[in-house]
C-alpha cells in the first residue's frame, strides 16, 4: 500500500486532492489565477494557443528539472524525459516508446530491448542504446536518485549492456520478470550531458534535455512554457505547454471552471461543480484502478485471526463510503481487493462473485461470524476478547483526509452496530506514517499497491519481501501479514514471462487472498481527471479510453495523449 | 475590583461587550440544546444555502454549519479562556516575582521576557505546532508557552511604580509582611490590569488558536471555529459560493474578540484618566494597555 | 551611542536565542520527516532502498553538539541547507525571493494602516467625545479584531470570487513578464491591494487608539493651550504641535507592531497565496519541509529584529532623551 505523495499538504490532499499532484513534495503553493486575463494561453509569439495543464502547485516553483528528484518540476517527469515504455493503465498493455519491443531469455534471467529508430535528443544528438546503459549505471552508483528502476537495479539488475546501437540487455541476478516494468518505465537521461553533472543527487538541471515532444522555452517562478520540438520521432498537433503553478484546489477549480484550464485533476463533486457550468466542453473520467482498504494490525489479537478480518468486512456498509467519500462516483470493492478497470483480464470473476458475501453488508452474517470466532457480547451488549476482556481498539487516520476521516465515521458506526468497540483518533501525517509503517496501530485506512501487475499488489498484501517486525519500518505491508504460499505463489510468478502463465498464478494468488484475507477491501479509488474540449480536442475518456485522464499519475501516461490532442480550429 | 465593576455598569460600550460574550457563551454551553443535529450528522450534499432545516446552511460534508458554529464555539472558547487564564497567572506570578524580589531573578526574568517579545510570536507558534503531534492540546501548549511574556512585563512595570506609591510604603513600614502587601494591597489595584490583560489574552488565544487551526495545524477533525475556516478553505467553499460556511465562524471569532475588546476599551478608558495623573509614568504605561488591548492578535 | 550598543547586543542576544531555538526545535520534537517524505515513492522502493535514500539526503543522525557546530559553521557561511520539498534547491534560493515580496506587502500594508491610522487617531483625540470620537475608534477596533485569515477570506470572496473586481492571489499576472515595465507593475499594484488593505484594515484600529490616547495626553499639555490661546488655526496646532509629539512614543510602538503586522501577514499571505515568507512557511509545515521551515523562522525572527533595531535607532535620533540614557522601552 503506497501514501501518494499528492495527499502530502493536508489543504491538497483533502478529499484526494491529488489530483493536482505530480506537485508531489512540491506542493507549495500559490495562484495565480488571473481574473478575465490570461484566457488560457496568450502564448508569447501568440497564433496558436500552448494546453494549459493544472499539475503544479506552489507559491514559487524552483526550476529544478533532475528526473530523479522527488520534487522536480512536473513537465521533467511527464513531458521532457521518456523511458523506454509506458504501461497503460487503462488498456492493460505496456507501449511501445523509445523501445519498440522486448523478449525474454529462455530463463527469463536477460531482458533484451530493442530501441526506435531515428529519435533525437532535443539538441540534435541521437538517442542511443549508451544512454540506456548509462542512465541505469547512473542509478546504480548514486544511491539518492529516485526513479521507477531504483528498486529493481538495486535488488535484481546485474548488468546492463548495449550489444549494439539499437539494443539494451539487462541480466538479472536471478530470474525476476516483474522488473520488466520498473526498467520500461524508467526515464532515460543523455549521456553527453549527465556524464559531466558531479552529483546527480543535487543537480537541478535547469535547462533540460529529453527525448520527449516539448522543450522548456521560458521559465518564471509562477509558470514556466514548452514548445513543440523539430525532430520529434512522431507527429505533435499541438504547439506547446503552458504549465501555471496554483495555490490549491480552490485556485485549480476556479480556473477550470473559468475554462483558463485545459487539463486538471480532481474537481470536487464534478457534475455540480464543472460540468453543469459548460456541458459542451467541461468533462471528467475518473476510471479505477486501485482501491481503498481498511487495515487490522495481524500481529494483535483479535486481527490475527481471519475469520474477525472477514466478519468485520460483512458489517461495513461500502455503498455510504462511496457516496460521502468519492460523491458515489464509484463502486464497492470486490472480494479481491483489485478494482475493476485495474489490470483488464486479471480478475478471477467466479472468484469474486462466489465471495461477494464477504464485501457485501449483512449485519446478521456479521454477528454470527464474530460470535463463532469467540468475540462474545459482553455488558451493553459489546464483545469482548477471546479472554474476556472488554475489547476496543483505535482506529486511527490522518488528521484532515476528510475522505478518510468520513470513511472511519462509517466504519466505526458499522462495527458498534456489531458490538466492536472503535475509537476514531485523527492524528497528524507524520504520526501516522510513524505509527503505521511501523506496526503501532490496531486499525487504519489506506490505499492498495498500484503498480503495473497485480504482482506488486499481492506481494505487499501478504508476503514475507514486504513484511517486517513490528517495530522495522515497513512501507508496504503495513498490516504485517506474510503466508508462505503466497511467498512460492510470488516467486513462481517472478520467473515466467508468460502473460497466461502470470495470470493462472494470480487466480491462485486471488484464492489466496480470499481466504487469508489479509485486508479489508473498501472501495474502489477512482484516478481524478477533467478537462475542456473547447481549445483542444482528443482527450481520452469512457467514450475512447486509450490512456488514463489524470496528468500526475505516478507513471509517465501523459506521453500517450499528448501526440492524440488537436487544436480546435 | 470594586471600580472595575462599577465602570462595567456605567459604560456603555462595557455593558453591550459584556452582554454579547455572555450570550455567545450560553449558545455555546448550550449547544446540546440549541444545535439542531450533532457535528457528525450529514446528509450527504455539499453546500445547501441557509434554509428552515439548516439556519446556517450546511458545509461540504453536509453537515449543518449552526450546530458546528455551537458545538466549536466550545472548543475555540474553552481554548481562549484555559490560554487566558494560563498565561495570566504566568504572567502575575512572574511579574510580581520579577518587580518585588528585584536583583539576578529579575534581570534574568527580564531578559527572557524581552527575548520571547521580541522574537515574533506567530512563526514560533507555528513553527512548534507543526513540530507537535496537532491538536487542541498541543495549540493550549504552544499559546501558553509563548505569550505570558508580555503580561509579565506589564504587571512587573506596574507593581513597580505601585511599589513607591505612599500606601504600599506605609505598608511596608507598618511592618506588613511582604506576602500580605503583594496580595492585599497591590494586587488589588491592579485588578484592571489584570482584567484587561486577560480579556486581551483570551482574544489573542482565540485568534491565534484559530489561525493554527486554520492553516491545519489544529485537529482538523475536532469541530471548532478554526478548523470550520480550515475546512471552508479546504472545500472550495470560496470558489463553490458557500459564503456561510466562512463567515458563520468567522463572525463568531469577530464577534467574541470585539465583544472582549469592547469591555477591554471601556477599562481602558475608565484607567486612563487616573492613569495621567501621575504624569512621566504616562508615555510608558498607556503603551502597556493599549499592547495588552489592540495589538496582540494572531 | 550606549543605547544603541545596549539595544545591539540586546538584539544579539535574541537573535541568538533564535538561532539554537530553531536548531533545538526539530531534534526535539517527536516524528520522522524522512520517513513521512518517502511515504509517497513506496511502491518503488523496497524498505531497504528507503534506508539508502535517507542517507544519501542527509537525514541520518550523530552526535546533537557535533550537528550544533555543523549548524553554526553552514549558517555563519549562509548555508541554510536544502529543500525537503523541493530537493535539492537551496533553502536561500526559495527564500529570496519571498523576502523581497514579503517587505512590499509588509512595507505597504504598516504605511497605509500607520497613515490611516494616524489621521483618524488625532481627529478623534481633536474632537474628544464627538460622535466621530465615539464611533470612529471603537469601528476600527472592532474590524481589528477580525482575524487577519477571516477578514482575508471575506475580502478575497467580495472582491476576487463574487465581483471578479481584483485578482484573486500571487504577486502578479501570470503571463506579465517581470520587469520594469508599466504593465508589471501595475500587475503587481493590483495583486497588492486587497492583502495590503486587509493587513491596514485589521491594524488600523490599534494605531487610531494608540494615536489617539497618546494625542489626547499631548492635548492637554499647557503649550497646545497656549497656542490655542494665541490664536494660531486649529489644523495648525493640531497638525503642527499635537500630531508631532503624539508620534514620538507611537514611532516606538511601531517597531514592536511591526513584528504583529508581520504575523498577521503571514496568514493573510495564506489566503491571498501572496508569495511572501508566510505563505512559504505555510507550505512547509503542510509539505513537512523542515529545513525550509527552519529558515524561515530564522528569516522572519532576524527581519524583525532588524527592523525593531532600525525602530529604536529612528527614536534615538528623534528624542535627544533616550540617547546615552536608559531606554524606556525594556
Amino acid at each position: 500500500m503506497v501514501v501518494d505523495p499528492r495527499r502530502f499538504g493536508r489543504r491538497t490532499l483533502l478529499r484526494g486532492a491529488g489530483a493536482l499532484g505530480a506537485a508531489a513534495f512540491t506542493a507549495s503553493l500559490t495562484g495565480c489565477t488571473e481574473t478575465g486575463a490570461g484566457q488560457g494561453a496568450k502564448s508569447g509569439a501568440g497564433t496558436a494557443p500552448l494546453l494549459t495543464v493544472a499539475s503544479e502547485q506552489g507559491s514559487t516553483l524552483a526550476r529544478n528539472f533532475n528526473p530523479f528528484a522527488a520534487s522536480s518540476r512536473w513537465a521533467a517527469r511527464f513531458c521532457v524525459y521518456e523511458p523506454l515504455m509506458i504501461f497503460n493503465h487503462v488498456t492493460g498493455a505496456l507501449e511501445p516508446w523509445l523501445a519498440t519491443g522486448f523478449t525474454w531469455s529462455q530463463e527469463n534471467t536477460v531482458l533484451t530491448m530493442k530501441l526506435r529508430d531515428k529519435v533525437t535528443w532535443s539538441d540534435g544528438r541521437p538517442f542511443t542504446a549508451e544512454d540506456v546503459t548509462f542512465t541505469f549505471d547512473l542509478l546504480k552508483r548514486h544511491k539518492g536518485l529516485i526513479g521507477y528502476a531504483t528498486g529493481a537495479v538495486a535488488n535484481y539488475v546485474e548488468a546492463v549492456r548495449a550489444p549494439d546501437a539499437g539494443t539494451v540487455e539487462f541480466t538479472f541476478k536471478k530470474a525476476y520478470t516483474p522488473a520488466l516494468h520498473d526498467i520500461a518505465q524508467q526515464l532515460l537521461v543523455p549521456r553527453h550531458i549527465w556524464s559531466a553533472v558531479a552529483d546527480p543527487v543535487t543537480h537541478t538541471n535547469p535547462d533540460p534535455v529529453g527525448t520527449g515532444p516539448f522543450t522548456l522555452t521560458a521559465f518564471r517562478p509562477q509558470m514556466y512554457e514548452l514548445r513543440r520540438r523539430d525532430g520529434y520521432w512522431q507527429p505533435i498537433a499541438i504547439p506547446g505547454l503552458r504549465v501555471p503553478t496554483y495555490a490549491g484546489n480552490d485556485q485549480i477549480n476556479s480556473a477550470l471552471v473559468s475554462g483558463q484550464v485545459d487539463w486538471g485533476g480532481l474537481v470536487p463533486d464534478p457534475d455540480r461543480t464543472f460540468v453543469a457550468k459548460d456541458r459542451r466542453n467541461n468533462h471528467y473520467w475518473w476510471p479505477r484502478i486501485s482501491d481503498i482498504f481498511l487495515f487490522v494490525n495481524t500481529t494483535k489479537a483479535p486481527f490475527d485471526d481471519p475469520a474477525v478480518r472477514k466478519a468485520l468486512s460483512m458489517a461495513l456498509d461500502r455503498r455510504k463510503m462511496v457516496d460521502i467519500a468519492v460523491w458515489g462516483k464509484s463502486e464497492p470493492a470486490n472480494a479481491v481487493g483489485i478494482a475493476r478497470d485495474a489490470y483488464p483480464g486479471w480478475i478471477d470473476e467466479s472468484l469474486t462473485s462466489a465471495h461477494a458475501g464477504l464485501v457485501t453488508r449483512d449485519v446478521a452474517a456479521a454477528n454470527a461470524a464474530l460470535d463463532t470466532a469467540g468475540l462474545a457480547r459482553g455488558a451493553g451488549g459489546r464483545r469482548t476478547g477471546k479472554d474476556g476482556e472488554p475489547a476496543s481498539f483505535d482506529l486511527v487516520v490522518p488528521s484532515g483526509w476528510t475522505d478518510f476521516v468520513a470513511v472511519a465515521q462509517i466504519v466505526t458506526q458499522n462495527l458498534a452496530e456489531v458490538g466492536v468497540t472503535v475509537k476514531l483518533r485523527t492524528i497528524g501525517f507524520d504520526q501516522w506514517t510513524s505509527a503505521v509503517y511501523n506496526g503501532r496501530f490496531d486499525i487504519t485506512l489506506g490505499p492498495g499497491e498500484r503498480g503495473a501487475s497485480p504482482f506488486g499488489y499481492f506481494r505487499a498484501m501478504m508476503s514475507s519481501f514486504t513484511r517486517r517486525p513490528v517495530g522495522e519500518t515497513s512501507n508496504l505491508n503495513f498490516h504485517r501479514l506474510a503466508v508462505p504460499e503466497a511467498d512460492e505463489l510470488l516467486e513462481r510468478f517472478a520467473t515466467v514471462s508468460d502473460a497466461a502463465e502470470q495470470r493462472k498464478i494470480g487466480r491462485g494468488l486471488q484464492k489466496l487472498f480470499v481466504e487469508v484475507f489479509p485486508a479489508v477491501p473498501l472501495y474502489e479509488q477512482p484516478e481524478w481527471g477533467a478537462y475542456s474540449s473547447r481549445r483542444f480536442t482528443g482527450w481520452p475518456d469512457a467514450g475512447a479510453p486509450y490512456a488514463p485522464l489524470r496528468n500526475s499519475p505516478r507513471f509517465p501516461t501523459p506521453l500517450l495523449v499528448y501526440p492524440k490532442l488537436k487544436p480546435v480550429a | 475590583m470594586r471600580k472595575v465593576t462599577a465602570f462595567l455598569r456605567g459604560d456603555r460600550r462595557a455593558v453591550a461587550g459584556a452582554a454579547v460574550f455572555t450570550l455567545i457563551a450560553c449558545a455555546v454551553l448550550l449547544a446540546p440544546v440549541l444545535a439542531p443535529h450533532t457535528t457528525t450528522w450529514s446528509d450527504g450534499g455539499p453546500f445547501s444555502p441557509p434554509s428552515a432545516d439548516h439556519p446556517l446552511g450546511t458545509n461540504g460534508q453536509g453537515q449543518d454549519v449552526l450546530s458546528h458554529v455551537l458545538y466549536g464555539g466550545r472548543t475555540s472558547l474553552g481554548m481562549a479562556l484555559v490560554v487566558g487564564t494560563g498565561t495570566t497567572v504566568i504572567s502575575v506570578v512572574a511579574g510580581l516575582v520579577t518587580a518585588f524580589l528585584g536583583g539576578v531573578a529579575d534581570e534574568a526574568i527580564s531578559l527572557v521576557v524581552n527575548v520571547v517579545l521580541t522574537i515574533p510570536s506567530l512563526p514560533l507558534i507555528i513553527v512548534l505546532a507543526a513540530f507537535l503531534p496537532p491538536g487542541t492540546g498541543t495549540i493550549v501548549l504552544v499559546l501558553v508557552a509563548t505569550g505570558w511574556a508580555f503580561g509579565a512585563r506589564v504587571v512587573r512595570s506596574q507593581a513597580l511604580t505601585l511599589r513607591r506609591r505612599d500606601f504600599v510604603a506605609a505598608a511596608t513600614v507598618a511592618g506588613e509582611h511582604r506576602r500580605r502587601t503583594i496580595f492585599v494591597e497591590i494586587m488589588p489595584n491592579m485588578a484592571s490590569v489584570i482584567a484587561a490583560y486577560f480579556c486581551g489574552q483570551v482574544v489573542f488565544a482565540l485568534t491565534a488558536g484559530s489561525a493554527l487551526e486554520f492553516l491545519g495545524l489544529g485537529d482538523a477533525d475536532q469541530p471548532s471555529w478554526g478548523t470550520m475556516l480550515f475546512w471552508a478553505q479546504n472545500d472550495s467553499a470560496l470558489l463553490q459560493g458557500a459564503w456561510w460556511t466562512f463567515v458563520a465562524p468567522g463572525l463568531g471569532i469577530a464577534l467574541t474578540a470585539s465583544a472582549l475588546a469592547l469591555v477591554n476599551f471601556a477599562i481602558d478608558a475608565a484607567t486612563n484618566p487616573r492613569l495621567r495623573v501621575a504624569r512621566g509614568a504616562a508615555a510608558r504605561r498607556p503603551r502597556g494597555f493599549r499592547r495588552a488591548t489592540a495589538v496582540r492578535r494572531g | 551611542m550606549s543605547f544603541l550598543l545596549r539595544r545591539a547586543a540586546f538584539y544579539a542576544v535574541a537573535g541568538f536565542v533564535a538561532v539554537t531555538l530553531n536548531f533545538l526545535l526539530p531534534r526535539l520534537m517527536p516524528g520522522d520527516p524522512a520517513t513521512t517524505l518517502f511515504a509517497g515513492y513506496a511502491d518503488q522502493l523496497g524498505p531497504d532502498d528507503l534506508a539508502s535514500l535517507k542517507e544519501a539526503y542527509g537525514l541520518s543522525d550523530a552526535p546533537l553538539l557535533a550537528q550544533y557546530a555543523d549548524y553554526l559553521r553552514s549558517l555563519l557561511g549562509g548555508d541554510l541547507g536544502t529543500s525537503l520539498s523541493q530537493f535539492p534547491t537551496p533553502v536561500t534560493d526559495l527564500i529570496r525571493d519571498g523576502l523581497g515580496w514579503s517587505l512590499l506587502l509588509g512595507t505597504v500594508s504598516v504605511l497605509i494602516g500607520f497613515t490611516a491610522g494616524t489621521l483618524l487617531g488625532s481627529f478623534a483625540a481633536w474632537r474628544r467625545g464627538s460622535r466621530f470620537d465615539t464611533l470612529v475608534p471603537p469601528l476600527t477596533m472592532f474590524v481589528g479584531s477580525f482575524p487577519y485569515f477571516f477578514l482575508a477570506l471575506l475580502v478575497l470572496y467580495l472582491f476576487a470570487v463574487r465581483w471578479q473586481a481584483l485578482p484573486q492571489g500571487h504577486a502578479y499576472g501570470m503571463d506579465v513578464a517581470p520587469g520594469l515595465t508599466p504593465e508589471f507593475l501595475g500587475s503587481v499594484a493590483t495583486h497588492l491591494l486587497l492583502p495590503a488593505t486587509t493587513v491596514a484594515l485589521v491594524s488600523v484600529g490599534a494605531w487610531v487608539l494608540s494615536i489617539r490616547n497618546t494625542m489626547i495626553g499631548v492635548l492637554d499639555e499647557d503649550y497646545l493651550t497656549m497656542a490655542e490661546a494665541k490664536g494660531l488655526r486649529t489644523w495648525r496646532v493640531m497638525g503642527h504641535y499635537a500630531a508631532r509629539n503624539a508620534i514620538l512614543p507611537t514611532v516606538t510602538s511601531l517597531g514592536l507592531a511591526v513584528g504583529h503586522v508581520f504575523s498577521g501577514q503571514l496568514l493573510t499571505e495564506v489566503v491571498f497565496t501572496y508569495p511572501g515568507l508566510g505563505n512559504q512557511l505555510y507550505a512547509a509545515v503542510t509539505t513537512h519541509d523542515y529545513p525550509l521551515m527552519q529558515a524561515l523562522f530564522l528569516m522572519i525572527t532576524i527581519s524583525v529584529l532588524a527592523v525593531n533595531f532600525a525602530v529604536d535607532a529612528l527614536y534615538a535620533a528623534l528624542d535627544p532623551r533616550v540617547r546615552g540614557a536608559a531606554t524606556a522601552s525594556s
